[in-house]
C-alpha cells in the first residue's frame, strides 16, 4: 500500500478537487432510479410524487385521498374530482463502500517498480471516485455514509451532511484504517444490503477479484428498493499484463503461490480470463438492475468523473 | 580413437556455463498478483502439464549441452583410424587390378570405394604427417612423400584401373624403399580386395579390406579351344565355370563360335562349386564355321547381380587348322590314295620307293611306307613317318617269318586312340614279326597293341621331335573292315603320327593375367571376316595383357576390357575376401564405412566436419527455440 498514507492522499484530494472541478461537480447529480422515502428536504428531484410545490400531474380521485389535495377548479369545470399531484423533493441516503483488501493497494508487478510507484493504486483511484461521488451527493444536501471493507465492514463514518462535510470527508477517506489482506467482497455486500437501514443509492468500488460466490450474490442480492452500483476498478497492468520469463507468482491476498514460466499464449489466456470474468460480472449485474461501470486507473479521473459515469448512467 | 586437437578439450569448461545459463533463465522471480485464481485458470496448471513443462526446459538443457560436446567433438578432431597418428610418414598403396573394378554390394566401384578411403585417409592425416601413393598394378610410386594434401588426393584420383600383372615384391621393394628413408617412421594402409595373404612389408601395415560380395560371383575361370587331337577336322572347346560367391546363383552359359550360337544351357552353382563344360564341333570347311575365328563364352546371370560382371565372358582363339603334307612311299595303293584324297586336311604325293630319299622326306609332315617296301634309309628316318605292312629293319626279329593271329593284349598306357579299339579282337593272316620292337638309342616305343612276342602295332617317339609308328600288316591282310574301321583307324593313326596336336597354334590358350605370351602368338591375325562376326565395324582389338583384350571403339570411344581363355582365378576370386578380421584390419575399414555411407555432396568430408555441421544445428535449433520463447507479443 505505497500510496495510501493520509498526507498523501490529502495532497492528492487537494490537488484534484480543485475549485474549478468541484464547481463542475456541483452541476452533476447521482441518478436515482427508484422510490424512495425521504426524511429531510434535499435539493435531490425525485420521479417520487409529493408534498412539495411544483406540480407535476392529476389523477382520479379514489377513496381514501386526502381531501385537501382535490383540485376544486377542475371539480367546478369538469365535476369530476382529481388529485392534484406534485413533486417530490428528497434527499437520498448515499453508502459508498470502499474495497480496502490487498488487491486494492496492489501497486503493479514488482519487476518494474520504479514506474508503478507514480501510479495510482486501484485503492487510491477508488478514493477518488469515492470523494467525487460524496461531494456530488453532499451539494445536494444528500446524506453520505463511507465504509471500508476487506472481508467485512472495517470502517464506516457517520452520516455527513452539506457541502461543508466535504474536508471532514476527505479526511476520513485519506485517514485509512487498518485493513485485512482478503476481499471478501461478495460476503460484505451480501450482508450490507440486508441489513437496515438501507440506504437509497449504494455504490461498491472495488476490484472484484473475488472467486467466491460473487456472482451468486449479485444474483440473488436483496436489492429491495436501494439502488447499487458497481465500480470495478482494475489496474492496467493488470488488466493487460507484459511478462517474460519464469515466475513465481504470489497472491496479494491469499499469499498462495504459483511457479510458471509465462509464455506469450499464457498471457493471452489469462487476458482472456479476466475479460472473461469482468464481462459476467457486468451481465449478472445488468440483468438484477445493477449499475455497472470497469474503469481502469490510467483514464483521467476528470474523463472518468464527467464522461464514463454520465455516460453509464451513473451521473447525469 | 585419438584426437588430433586436444586442446579443444578445453571447450567442454563450456558446459557449466551452459548449465549456469540454463539455471538463470529458469530463475524465478517473485511477483505479486492481485488474483492468481484467473491465472491457474490461464495456465491450466495441471500436474501432467507441469511435468512436461519440466521436460522440456530439461530437453533444452541437454541440447544445449550436446551441442557443445559435439562442437568440442569437432574442434578436437577426433580421429577414428588411431593407428595414423603413431608415425609421421604414411605410405598408401592402392590396389588398381582389374578385380577392383567390380561392383560392390551397394553398386559402388570397388576402386571408387578404395579411393574414397584413401581420400579420407589423406584429409585425417596429422598436420605433421606425411604420406606417398603408390599404385600396385604395375607397382609404381604414384606421388612421393608430400604434406600437399591437394597433390596427394589429385594423385589417388588419378589411379586407374590396370591390367598389368601382379608384382608382388615389387610393390615391397618399393614400400621399403620408400620407407629406408624414413626409418622407423614410417606405416602402409594397403587398400585391397585381395584374397591373397598381404606382402610382407618391413614396415607396419594395416589391410583395408574391402567388403566381399553378399550376392554370387560366378566367373569363367578357364576357357580354351584347340584341335581334336584324334581328329583335328573338329574343334575341342573346355570351359570352367565356378562360384566364388557365396550364394548358390544361377546363369545361361552361352557358347558362340564365330558369332554363331552353338551352346546354351542353364548351369546352377552352389558356393564354391566347379562346372566343367566339354564340346566338340566339326570343321565345314566353306562354312563360317572354321578354325580361325574366336569362340565366346558368357554367362547371363538368371539369379542375383553378379559381383564381378567382367569375368562373365571369355574369348577362345580357334586353332587354325594346318594341312597336313604326306609323302606316299608306294608301288601304288588305291585304298590309300583314295583315303588320302578324301581328306580336306590332307595332300600328298606318290612315291615311288625306288626314287624315296631322305632329303625328299624333309619337305613333308609325314612319310607313309606301304606294303613290306621299306627303302633304305641309311639310318636316316624321317621325322615322322609311318609304316604300313612294312618296317624298318632294326625293328625286325631275326625270324623274319611272318606270323599270324588275333590281337587280344592292349597297353594299359597308350595314347589316346579311341578308333583302335577295333583292333581287338581283328585275325591277322599275315603279320610281320616285330618282336625286337624294343628300346634303343633315339627310339623309344609309346606303346605295342598285340602279343608281346608278335605286337601288330608299334607307336614309336623319335628324338628329337618326330614320330613313328609301324602296323605290322598291310590292310588286306586282316579282318579290320575296310570301308567303316579302319579309315577312321587309319586317320587318327595319321594324324597323331603326324603330330599335329603340337604343330596347332597355342594361340591364348590356357593362359592367364602375368603369363608370358607364346612367341609365336599373333592374335591381330585373326581374320578379319571372322574378327567382325564377333566385333563390331568400328572396333579393334588391341592387346594388353595374355587373358585380357582391350576393346576400342574408335567411333564413340568406349572402351571394354574382355577376358581372352582363361581368368586368372585369384582375381575372380579377390570379391571373396578371406582376410581374417584383425583388430588392426577391421577397425579402419569399419570406422571408414559409416563416413562414406553419408550423403552427397559431401561425402569425403572427415567425420569431425560432420561433428561440427550437427553441432552447429543443434546450436541454431537451442537458439530458435528460446529465441521464439522470448519473443512475445505486444498485448493490445
Amino acid at each position: 500500500m505505497a500510496s495510501s498514507t493520509p498526507a498523501d492522499s490529502e495532497s492528492l484530494g487537494t490537488d484534484l478537487f480543485g475549485s474549478a472541478f468541484l464547481a463542475r461537480l456541483e452541476k452533476l447529480n447521482l441518478l436515482y432510479k427508484r422510490l424512495a422515502k425521504g426524511g429531510q428536504i434535499a435539493e435531490r428531484r425525485s420521479v417520487n410524487l409529493g408534498a412539495s410545490q411544483e406540480f407535476a400531474d392529476y389523477r382520479n380521485y379514489v377513496r381514501g385521498d386526502d381531501l385537501r389535495r382535490i383540485d376544486w377548479n377542475v371539480y367546478g369545470r369538469l365535476e369530476r374530482l382529481f388529485v392534484k399531484l406534485y413533486e417530490s423533493e428528497e434527499d437520498l441516503a448515499v453508502d459508498i463502500l470502499i474495497d480496502g483488501s490487498a488487491s486494492m493497494r496492489w501497486a503493479g508487478f514488482g519487476d518494474s517498480s520504479k514506474s508503478d510507484a507514480d501510479e495510482l493504486t486501484k485503492l487510491d483511484y477508488a478514493r477518488l471516485i469515492a470523494a467525487s461521488l460524496g461531494y456530488i451527493a453532499l451539494s445536494r444536501l444528500d446524506r453520505v455514509r463511507l465504509h471500508f471493507f476487506a472481508g467485512r465492514i472495517v470502517h464506516s463514518t457517520g452520516r455527513l451532511h452539506g457541502k461543508s462535510a466535504f474536508p471532514k470527508m476527505l479526511a476520513e477517506l485519506s485517514r485509512l484504517p487498518e485493513l485485512p489482506r482478503e476481499t471478501g467482497v461478495a460476503s460484505v455486500l451480501d450482508t450490507f444490503l440486508r441489513k437496515p437501514p438501507r440506504p437509497d443509492l449504494c455504490v461498491v468500488i472495488s476490484d472484484f477479484l473475488d472467486p467466491d460466490r460473487l456472482i451468486e450474490t449479485l444474483e440473488k442480492a436483496a436489492v429491495g428498493r436501494t439502488q447499487v452500483v458497481l465500480v470495478q476498478t482494475l489496474h492496467p497492468r493488470e488488466w493487460a499484463p507484459v511478462l517474460d520469463g519464469s515466475y513465481r507468482l504470489q497472491d496479494a491476498e491469499t499469499h498462495r503461490e504459483l511457479d510458471s514460466r509465462l509464455s506469450a499464449g499464457a498471457l493471452e489466456n489469462y487476458r482472456d480470463r479476466l475479460r472473461q470474468f469482468a464481462e459476467r460480472i457486468e451481465r449478472t449485474a445488468r440483468q438484477r438492475g445493477i449499475g455497472y461501470v470497469r474503469v481502469l486507473t490510467d483514464v483521467p479521473f476528470e474523463q472518468l468523473i464527467l464522461r464514463v459515469m454520465r455516460e453509464q448512467g451513473v451521473l447525469r | 580413437m585419438t584426437f588430433l586437437n586436444p586442446p579443444a578439450i578445453w571447450f567442454l569448461l563450456l558446459i557449466p556455463l551452459v548449465v549456469g545459463l540454463y539455471f538463470f533463465r529458469q530463475r524465478k522471480r517473485a511477483l505479486t498478483v492481485p488474483a492468481l485464481f484467473l491465472w491457474e485458470e490461464a495456465l491450466g496448471q495441471s500436474s501432467t502439464r507441469r511435468f512436461f513443462r519440466r521436460l522440456r526446459h530439461l530437453w533444452l538443457l541437454l541440447l544445449g549441452m550436446l551441442a557443445i560436446l559435439l562442437l568440442t567433438g569437432a574442434l578436437s578432431r577426433p580421429e577414428f583410424q588411431e593407428w595414423l597418428v603413431q608415425r609421421r610418414h604414411l605410405v598408401l598403396v592402392l590396389d588398381n587390378s582389374l578385380s577392383m573394378g567390380r561392383a560392390g554390394p551397394n553398386g559402388e566401384q570397388v576402386l571408387r570405394q578404395a579411393k574414397a578411403k584413401a581420400r579420407l585417409a589423406v584429409q585425417q592425416l596429422p598436420r605433421e604427417t606425411r604420406a606417398a601413393v603408390l599404385q600396385t598394378h604395375p607397382p609404381q610410386v604414384v606421388q612421393g612423400f608430400s604434406a600437399d594434401r591437394a597433390a596427394l588426393l589429385r594423385a589417388i584420383d588419378e589411379i586407374p584401373l590396370s591390367a598389368a600383372e601382379t608384382e608382388p615384391d615389387k610393390t615391397r621393394m618399393l614400400v621399403d624403399a620408400l620407407a629406408a628413408s624414413r626409418p622407423d617412421d614410417v606405416e602402409t594402409l594397403l587398400l585391397t580386395d585381395s584374397s591373397q595373404s598381404p606382402v610382407e612389408f618391413a614396415t607396419p601395415v594395416r589391410v583395408v579390406a574391402l567388403e566381399p560380395a553378399s550376392g554370387g560371383n560366378l566367373a569363367l575361370t578357364a576357357f580354351g579351344a584347340r584341335a581334336r587331337l584324334e581328329d583335328p577336322s573338329q574343334v575341342e572347346l573346355y570351359a570352367e565355370i565356378r562360384n566364388f560367391g557365396a550364394a548358390t546363383t544361377s546363369a545361361q552359359f552361352d557358347l558362340e563360335i564365330a558369332g554363331q550360337s552353338v551352346e546354351a544351357r542353364q548351369i546352377a552353382l552352389e558356393p564354391g562349386e566347379t562346372e566343367r563344360v566339354a564340346l566338340s564341333y566339326l570343321y565345314q570347311p566353306g562354312r563360317t564355321l572354321n578354325f580361325a575365328g574366336l569362340a565366346r563364352a558368357r554367362l547371363q546371370n538368371t539369379g542375383p547381380p553378379d559381383a564381378l560382371p567382367l569375368d562373365d565372358a571369355a574369348y577362345a582363339v580357334l586353332p587354325e587348322p594346318r594341312i597336313l603334307r604326306v609323302l606316299l612311299v608306294s608301288q601304288g595303293n588305291w585304298f590309300l590314295e583314295n583315303f588320302l584324297k578324301a581328306d580336306a586336311l590332307v595332300t600328298y604325293e606318290l612315291l615311288q620307293p625306288d626314287a624315296f630319299s631322305p632329303d625328299i622326306a624333309g619337305g613333308f609332315d609325314l612319310v607313309i611306307f606301304d606294303r613290306r617296301i621299306m627303302p633304305d634309309t641309311q639310318g636316316n628316318l624321317p621325322e615322322n613317318w609311318l609304316a604300313l605292312g612294312a618296317a624298318p629293319g632294326e625293328l625286325l626279329g631275326e625270324d623274319a617269318e611272318p606270323v599270324s593271329g588275333a590281337i587280344t593284349q592292349f597297353p594299359e598306357t597308350a595314347p589316346d586312340l579311341p578308333n583302335a579299339q577295333p583292333l581287338a579282337g581283328v585275325r591277322v593272316v599275315e603279320a610281320l614279326n616285330l618282336r625286337e620292337a624294343a628300346d634303343r638309342e633315339g627310339v623309344t616305343v609309346v606303346a605295342r597293341f598285340g602279343e608281346s612276342n608278335a605286337p601288330a602295332l608299334v607307336l614309336l617317339e623319335n628324338e628329337p621331335a618326330g614320330r613313328g609308328a609301324v602296323l605290322a600288316f598291310p590292310l588286306g591282310a586282316s579282318d579290320f573292315p575296310l570301308r567303316f574301321g579302319f579309315p577312321l583307324f587309319l586317320r587318327e593313326l595319321l594324324f597323331w603320327t603326324a603330330n599335329q596336336s603340337a604343330a596347332a597354334p597355342t594361340g591364348l590358350a590356357d593362359r592367364g593375367l602375368g603369363e608370358d605370351p607364346p612367341p609365336d602368338w599373333q592374335p591381330l591375325a585373326l581374320k578379319e571376316d571372322t574378327r567382325a562376326g564377333i566385333i563390331n565395324s568400328g572396333v579393334s582389338v588391341e592387346i594388353a595383357q595374355p587373358g585380357f583384350l582391350l576393346l576400342e571403339n574408335r567411333e564413340t570411344g568406349e572402351e571394354q576390357w574382355i577376358a581372352i581363355n582363361a581368368l586368372n582365378p585369384a582375381e575372380s576370386a579377390a570379391v571373396e575376401s578371406t582376410i581374417p578380421p584383425t583388430p588392426e584390419t577391421a577397425s579402419p575399414a569399419t570406422t571408414a564405412n559409416w563416413a562414406e555411407r553419408l550423403p552427397a555432396p559431401f561425402p569425403d568430408q572427415p567425420p569431425w566436419v560432420w561433428i561440427a555441421i550437427a553441432g552447429a544445428l543443434l546450436l541454431c535449433l537451442e537458439w530458435i527455440v528460446f529465441s521464439r520463447r522470448q519473443t512475445l507479443p505486444q498485448p493490445p
